[in-house]
């Protein structure tokens, strides 16, 4: 469905996506996860030709989208980062014109237009300007506007940004529906990580404009070594702990925070009771513990040494 | 055509939504034109305002060689004919004291005294004269007057020295002072002011209008609706001809609803329809495509608010919206004749006078020209994917709207 080979973007001497190379495979939905800054949007920017690529090619469908930008515009859909609508318009007429620059007719335009609002349950609001409703409203027929053309691939950039739980939830349903009912390809940018989790088969993470990890959250996992999180709370630790904490055997990495300990476990611990009897017995008066299993926010951590909401 | 059609309707239904639009498209023009016909008298005349003239005549009749006459009445007469009253409303008065009381109580401009004995002071050859007593404030309505009187009395020297009979029947045959709107050019028809005024205020006002468009496309690029505009199967030429078609037709329903009601309450007369509209179609483009460039090359509206002050109030005076162009200094008048607000203001003059649209078709391919040079420029800037960074920080950072009056 798309493909990325070599793709680069320079401003002057900061290079923003430095040589990524994907592709996105037909009916999937793909994740493109990275802190704030790592050159998610300027990739959706590029894909949606909004940006011209300073070195690299993208191909949709096997064209290059340099060569055919209109065949490639057709079949795509973008939820641009910030909300891109007419906010004294309605959301009927804003769904309307974005569907006539489509190229829908008239009647295909007024058909899909009642389609769309029920998609994204907002039927009884369609007269009402953009304007005047909700944050999280306005994120739907954000999102309503890129499926006026039915496309087959969807590009979502952080869709969720600033919404209350109750949108994003149905942001994400809405999402997984449509990748589930219509086939519809869906790549989805966000630096939530449990968004990313939720909806994604494969990921691909970004940091500083470079490609540092792509598959599935096992295949991340089984390549990186990725630990799992043990957190373990406590009431008194003796000062200079934390090089015997370090040096237990088993983990990876230790942070410890205000009354809290953060440990990355090597995957070969099959019992992390063990842990926690060595962390007693070496002064440590534990109140409680918490076991994370991988997750996608580990493995960013492990393999950037920050964390992706930083 | 669709999409072209989508975004012209989307613009009016943007710009039929702001209060503001209706206030600088309509009624600002209105009100300013009110208030140019009420300092002119309400007048429909450009040259030849009417106003009250008082008159009283002493003289009294004297015996010539073969009838009796009386110069008093005839110049009375004079007063009365069909011609001289399209310039003043003459008022006959039966003494001397009343013509004054007239002009203290400013009912008057002028006051034409005809002393006793004036006939036959002037059968005599005899020194005589007739007495003008104006308002100071009137110093133009006493100078059209005494015009007339000087032509006058010219004429009675001229008869004088051909020793012909001075007669009424002489005089009505020939007026001494053929007065006359007509202008030399038989084709060409007077222009008054209330015409004038009218096309320069719209002229004026649609560069405003077409600025409060240009402000959408800052807001277009700020609201990032423009990339999005981008991202579809949409030609750039589109979005471009969108823009420029949507600033003409509001141009043109602006200068529709200006030219209606200067019609209707103001009876003001225009000429040909079609060649008016021609005229504001290529000026709307010319205007427009300098518009569409400026909300291209500006990245918020300070900068079009900048660009707009320069252009409105630089272009609007040296284009003769503040003052007649024909009151500019030589200088002025060239670059007049030069810039699209001044060929615009000349082209509707022409027609208002009744000329053809062979007259003004050089100027009308020139504003064409210009047109197309600031769209070909625009078209350029917006397709070289240029973007604001403030667009890309968030929504909740709402831009600023600086006003531009």
């Amino acid at each position: 469905m798309l493909e990325l080979i070599d793709l680069t973007k320079q401003y002057g001497s900061d290079m923003v996506v430095d040589h990524i190379s994907l592709k996105v495979e037909d009916g999937e939905i793909f994740g493109l996860l990275g802190p704030n800054g790592a050159g998610k949007s300027t990739v959706v920017s590029m894909i949606s030709t909004v940006k011209a690529p300073t070195g690299g090619e993208i191909k949709i469908n096997g064209k290059s989208l340099r060569r055919f930008p209109m065949e490639a515009k057709k079949v795509m859909g973008i939820v641009p980062q910030d909300i891109a609508l007419y906010e004294a318009l309605s959301a009927k007429d804003n769904l309307e014109l974005f569907g006539s620059l489509y190229g829908l007719s008239r009647n295909e335009s007024k058909r899909r237009v009642e389609e769309v609002l029920d998609i994204i349950e907002l039927a009884d609001k369609k007269n009402q300007a953009v304007g005047e409703i909700s944050g999280g409203m306005k994120r739907r027929v954000n999102i309503g506007v890129a499926l006026m053309n039915n496309p087959e691939l969807l590009i979502l950039d952080e869709p969720t940004v600033g919404i209350d739980p109750q949108s994003r939830n149905h942001i994400l349903e809405t999402v997984k529906k449509l990748n589930k009912e219509k086939g519809m390809t869906v790549i989805y940018t966000s630096h939530y990580m449990e968004e990313v989790e939720f909806l994604c088969k494969r990921v691909a993470i970004i940091d500083n404009g470079k490609l540092i990890a792509l598959g599935t959250k096992e295949e991340l996992k089984d390549k990186m070594n990725a630990s799992d999180t043990l957190i373990v709370f406590f009431q008194y630790a003796p000062e200079g702990i934390f090089p015997e904490i370090s040096s237990i055997w088993g983990v990876e990495r230790a942070e410890i925070e205000s009354n809290k300990i953060r440990l990355l476990v090597h995957p070969a611990v099959k019992n992390v009771m063990d842990i926690i009897d060595r962390l007693r017995s070496i002064g440590i008066q534990i109140t409680g513990f918490k076991f994370e299993e991988v997750n996608l926010e580990s493995i960013f951590l492990q393999i950037t040494g920050k964390s992706l909401r930083e | 055509m669709n999409k072209l059609f989508h975004l012209i309707l989307t613009d009016i239904k943007l710009l039929s939504k702001s209060k503001v639009f209706y206030l600088k498209l309509i009624l600002f023009p209105c009100i300013l034109i009110l208030i140019i016909s009420a300092m002119f008298g309400n007048t429909n005349n450009k040259e030849n305002p009417a106003f009250p003239v008082v008159f009283y005549s002493e003289d009294n009749v004297v015996n010539g060689k073969t009838e009796q006459i009386c110069i008093g009445n005839i110049f009375l007469d004079l007063l009365r004919s069909q011609e001289v009253q399209k310039l003043f409303a003459v008022t006959p008065v039966s003494d001397y004291a009343e013509g004054e009381a007239f002009i203290n109580n400013k009912k008057a401009s002028v006051f034409i005294y005809i002393p006793h004995n004036f006939s036959q002071s002037y059968v005599n050859n005899s020194p005589c004269s007739i007495n003008l007593i104006a308002d100071n404030n009137k110093q133009i309505d006493k100078q059209i007057v005494k015009i007339i009187v000087d032509r006058f009395i010219r004429n009675l020297e001229l008869m004088r020295l051909k020793k012909t009979e001075i007669t009424g029947s002489i005089i009505h045959d020939s007026y001494p002072v053929k007065l006359t709107r007509k202008s030399i050019n038989t084709v060409v028809h007077p222009l008054t002011i209330m015409q004038y005024e009218s096309i320069a205020m719209t002229v004026m006002f649609s560069i405003l209008t077409a600025f409060e468009l240009a402000h959408g496309i800052v807001d277009d690029k700020l609201n990032n609706t423009q990339l999005r505009i981008k991202s579809t199967p949409t030609l750039n030429i589109f979005y471009a001809l969108g823009k420029v078609a949507g600033i003409v037709l509001a141009i043109v329903v602006q200068m529709s609803i200006v030219m209606i009601i200067s019609h209707f309450i103001f009876h003001v007369e225009f000429g040909n329809m079609i060649n008016l509209l021609l005229i504001t179609i290529c000026y709307g483009f010319a205007i427009g495509s300098i518009v569409f460039c400026a909300g291209t090359a500006a990245n918020d509206h300070m900068a079009i608010s900048s660009v707009a002050s320069f252009i409105l109030y630089g272009f609007s005076f040296l284009g003769g919206s503040f003052v007649d162009k024909d009151s500019l200094p030589a200088s002025l008048q060239v670059i007049q004749k030069l810039i699209p607000n001044g060929k615009a203001i000349n082209c509707y003059i022409n027609v208002y006078q009744g000329r053809s649209l062979g007259y003004i078709y050089a100027d009308l391919i020139v504003l064409l020209i210009i047109g197309l040079l600031f769209f070909s420029i625009g078209l350029y800037l917006y397709g070289e994917r240029r973007f604001i960074k403030n667009a890309d920080a968030g929504n909740d950072k709402k831009p600023v709207k600086a006003t531009l009056l």
